[in-house]
């Protein structure tokens, strides 16, 4: 079956570069909100499909023989050990690898192991980053030499054809795609600050084609960010009308009111209330060729709630992209969802996408999933809360299918988790991975180095806690402390209490975390930076953890591959 | 230019897991092993060893 590529009234774009793993939640959402209000609709995942545009065999060959071309022409100033690489003539076994590979990360072969095909879509992926160096693409992140953080930066490089592979994508995909579905509105997803460069270019590319499609933008950085995108800006030209917070019944409004809204400077938008979440229909995927995506099996997003139920964390801006505090939905209605989409799309992995899964709510679920017989896998991020001490609710939990959980530990140092207002009690966190661990669910700890007040005794507690606990823990990520930008700590001078500084760096209006400087004898910034690495390589060799976040360790983990899962951080 | 590409080409429905089923069991006797040398792999280590991009 190919995609309709008819006419429809609107198109809802999710744009490279996220981890391409599954479907992302928010365009399957919108989508099947907006049909449920009689708006035809097409949803592309241009993220997949650009991976899958750049991992092809003819794509490859023709970058590795660009690079070699490059050097010939003595093109690159300096043949570093990265050209070095993708120049290599090794590189050819790579290529015929390609596709064979692909077909392992996207379970459907198993002939070379996962490692394997994770090194060769890698060495792939170089191959075509350097045939437009020196922009590099993993399967987790995007770098360019222009900056996400600035606007400028960004406007600049949607006219550098040599580096923005982007241009160069869309030129082949959207012409087709704009003259057959012929929308009124395009609206772009931007979650990530990886999809800012790819989604203004994706704007330029519609604009020269058709300036008379409306272009919306939103998405969770859109929102971080509303200040700036609904005020006259250096990129406005590219987009019609910026969205912030929930879309669901701003699109719908925008689209019904035939863009009334409009006005040069894109502000003044006055919308309806959100939409009550009970009455947003289940994520509509059935316009996704879900085995495209790089992942063993299908996994497919799903929400018990909106905003984090705790949503107290100082140093945590992830909330700030609702329009309202925290709202849960019935354990009834979630499941029946599972129990739909996973008969529609022959799925039985599903990831909650939820900020923090409430305890309670995840107790209902399981309870109803075991009624109900449903043989599904789950993961989700929650805290550590006291419910996870019940031995009794952990077991639920796994026979109601949770397989993995993701915890915000950050910190072995009672008063750092004090200062960061975390609510949870560092004593109890061994008990809590040690039944979840006993009742089946394996679990990722997160910890953050360089908190306000952090010293080398506190960094030495969370080193304890691991060591101590390390044979509990399946998955581990360290992290620097950003001083985010819609933060509790940045909030009204509060700051000022952590005895820390921001630094406004000129230029950068679109940065989502600042710089700061510490005001008394804590950890500095680049101090942070330096132990967060040293602790990487202490304890990840020491221990063997995979470091694997915001994807998914689902599938990977519950198959029991011994590889190292797919959309590492390393 | 690169080799003309289409979008409908990778958003085609991939065949139903029955057939993607009997493909594996195709592939069984045919493992391949990937052999590198090993400066090709000290590059390949050193250049995404560094790869420290955060999505969020």
């Amino acid at each position: 079956m190919i995609i309709n590529f008819s006419k429809k009234d609107c198109l809802i774009i999710f744009p490279p570069v996220f981890y391409p793993h599954m479907p992302y939640f928010a365009p399957a959402s919108l989508t099947s909100f907006l049909r449920s209000k009689g708006i035809s609709v097409l949803q592309a995942d241009l993220n997949v499909d650009f991976y899958n545009y750049c991992l092809q065999e003819k794509i490859v060959t023709s970058a590795y023989y660009e690079i070699i071309e490059k050097i010939r022409g003595s093109e690159f100033s300096d043949v570093s050990d990265r050209v070095k690489l993708t120049s290599s003539p090794e590189m050819m076994s790579i290529i015929e690898l390609l596709s064979i590979a692909k077909e392992v990360i996207q379970g459907k072969s198993d002939r070379i192991p996962l490692s394997d095909a994770k090194t060769v879509i890698d060495l792939s992926l170089d191959i075509v980053s350097d045939s437009f160096y020196p922009l590099e693409i993993f399967l987790s992140g995007l770098k360019l030499s222009y900056s996400d953080r600035s606007s400028k930066e960004i406007y600049k490089s949607l006219f550098d054809t040599n580096q923005n592979i982007f241009l160069e994508y869309y030129s082949y995909v959207i012409p087709d795609l704009i003259h057959n579905v012929n929308p009124k509105m395009i609206c772009i997803s931007i979650t990530a600050p990886t999809q800012l460069i790819p989604a203004f270019s994706l704007c330029k590319t519609i604009r020269s084609l058709n300036n008379k499609i409306k272009i919306v933008i939103g998405g969770n950085v859109v929102t971080r960010l509303k200040e700036f995108f609904n005020s006259k800006n250096i990129l406005s030209e590219f987009y019609d009308f910026a969205i912030s917070g929930e879309g669901e019944l701003k699109l719908y409004e925008l689209y019904e009111k035939n863009f009334v809204y409009n006005n040069e400077n894109k502000i003044n938008i006055d919308f309806e209330p959100p939409t009550d979440i009970s009455l947003i229909p289940a994520p509509d995927f059935s316009d996704l060729a879900l085995d495209n995506y790089f992942d063993l099996e299908r996994i497919l997003p799903i929400y018990a709630s909106r905003r984090c139920y705790w949503d107290k964390c100082s140093f945590c801006d992830i909330p700030f992209g609702y329009d309202q505090g925290h709202r849960a939905r019935k354990a009834s209605d979630i499941v029946n969802e599972i129990e739909y989409l996973s008969k529609k799309y022959s799925v039985r992995n599903f990831k909650f996408v939820d900020d923090a899964l409430p305890p309670k709510l995840a107790y209902e679920v399981s309870s109803l999933i075991i009624k109900k017989q449903l043989k599904i896998n789950w993961e989700a991020y929650v805290i550590l809360a006291k419910e996870f001490l019940d031995e009794d609710y952990c077991n639920t939990l796994s026979d109601g299918g949770c397989r993995w959980l993701y915890f915000g530990f950050e910190s072995g140092d009672k008063n750092i988790i004090k200062g960061m207002k975390k609510g949870h009690n560092v004593l109890n966190t061994q008990n809590v991975i040690r039944n979840t661990s006993a009742a089946g669910i394996k679990n990722h700890l997160w910890i953050i180095v360089g908190f306000p007040g952090e010293k080398i005794e506190s960094v030495n507690n969370s080193i304890k806690f691991v060591e101590e606990n390390h044979q509990y823990i399946d998955s581990l990520e360290i992290n620097q402390f950003a001083l985010t930008k819609h933060a509790a700590i940045m909030k009204n001078s509060e700051w000022m209490k952590y005895k820390i500084k921001p630094i406004l760096n000129e230029g950068e209006d679109l940065a989502l975390f600042n710089d700061y400087e510490t005001l008394d004898d804590s950890i500095t910034q680049d101090e942070a930076k330096g132990i967060v690495i040293q602790l990487r390589e202490y304890l990840f060799s020491k221990f063997g953890f995979s470091n694997v976040v915001r994807s998914s360790n689902l599938v990977t983990k519950t198959k029991n591959v011994t590889e190292p899962a797919l959309m590492e951080e390393i | 230019m690169r080799t003309r590409y289409n979008l409908e080409k990778t958003n085609n429905k991939s065949k139903d897991r029955d057939s993607k089923n009997l493909r594996n069991e195709e592939f069984v006797d045919r493992k391949i092993k990937l052999e590198l040398s090993e400066n090709f792999k000290k590059l390949y280590e050193k250049r995404h060893k560094e790869e420290t991009i955060k999505l969020l």
